[in-house]
């Protein structure tokens, strides 16, 4: 029975903690990266200040 | 020695059930996208809802109530000029013009413009009122402006790489994780020596992948993250979108509780079996002693 018991205690570890634990850490690494990602995309901040540079240096160029 | 085989074993075992994982995830969320994202057909339907169509319209509408404070021509010589059938021509050309990665910008367009000439022309003429050409210009001018501010996408060029990327490739990236999928789980199965303790690990990769799948979707969606994402410039346009992204977070939900449950019957048929198979073996073990 002991046999059994180490089993259904790997298999605990494998089917609850292993996939709990690798998803916890996903979601701090997509947390951790969206702010990157928002500001890259299109109308997000980096991109709205691209846009006014550009457009502060055609003025300039007038 | 055993030992460090059996560790290495194991670790490339994990190895493999990460790998499997992963590219679950990729080959859902590509063959997902290249059916919602990269299909002209499935923006259309996201674009071309009557919602968008009336907010776009309501936008443009409250600009021209300022216009027409500014001229004194009345508001609904504008509103008329252009309708909501226009308005759906209109999101017709802007979900094109997200590939093609034109700006949709219709100042130079006669379209637009000729619309609000020939409404201004009849008002003018219905009412006799004299008026001078340059008047007109001008307030063509504002009201095809007003209507660019409400209805053109003015960053596609930003856009299209995102849009097109995920056509051009997404199908192919579907595949190349679904092979990876299956390469990695003939792989588990061969270092677990066929036998079937090799299940654990597909159900753990399956887990590992449907609690990410729900997890981030769900997380997306509580806390709003979507409708921070302006992706374009007019928000009517921003929230087509993020309802078509929400549809996708639902599918992936759903996908992910799939992928969670078969992974929960594969650990209990196999914690069935392997019971099933201590039991025999003792029972056998308990016979065998008492012959003896």
């Amino acid at each position: 029975m002991d046999t059994l018991k180490k089993y259904k205690r790997k298999s605990i570890f494998k089917a609850l903690i292993v996939p709990l634990l690798i998803t916890v850490v996903v979601l701090l690494g997509f947390l951790k990266l969206l702010p990157a990602v928002e500001s890259r995309l299109p109308n997000g901040p980096e991109y709205v200040a691209r846009q006014q540079m550009s457009a502060q240096a055609d003025n300039n160029y007038d | 020695m055993i030992k460090v085989q059996q560790f290495l074993l194991r670790s490339l075992c994990y190895i493999c059930s990460f790998v499997m994982s992963f590219s679950i995830i990729g080959s859902i969320f590509f063959g997902l996208s290249s059916v919602t994202i990269g299909n002209e057909n499935y923006l259309y339907s996201a674009f071309m809802n009557g919602t968008t169509t009336s907010s776009l319209q309501s936008d443009l509408n409250n600009r021209m109530k300022e216009i027409a404070k500014e001229t004194g021509i009345p508001e609904d010589v504008f509103s008329k000029a252009v309708r909501a059938d226009f308005i759906r021509s209109v999101q017709t050309t802007v979900v094109k013009s997200i590939y093609s990665g034109q700006n949709e910008n219709f100042d130079k367009t006669s379209s637009v413009r000729m619309s609000y000439e020939r409404a201004l022309e009849s008002y003018f003429e219905e009412n006799d009122i004299k008026h001078k050409d340059k008047g007109v210009k001008k307030a063509v001018d504002m009201a095809v402006d007003a209507f660019n501010e409400s209805c053109g996408i003015k960053n596609n060029s930003e856009l299209a790489p995102y849009a097109n990327f995920i056509r051009a490739y997404s199908i192919k990236l579907m595949l190349l994780f679904a092979a990876m999928v299956a390469v990695s789980a003939v792989m588990i199965y061969f270092l677990n020596g066929k036998r079937r303790k090799g299940f654990n690990y597909v159900g753990m990769s399956l887990m590992t992948a449907g609690e990410i799948m729900i997890s981030i979707p769900a997380v997306t969606i509580l806390c709003r993250i979507l409708n921070k994402l302006n992706i374009t410039n007019i928000a009517a346009y921003n929230k087509a979108i993020n309802q078509a992204v929400n549809t996708i977070m639902l599918v992936l939900i759903i996908s992910g509780v799939v992928l969670v449950s078969v992974g929960i019957i594969i650990f209990i048929a196999n914690y069935k079996y392997y019971s099933y198979k201590f039991l025999k073996r003792e029972t056998e073990y308990e016979i065998y002693k008492n012959l003896t």
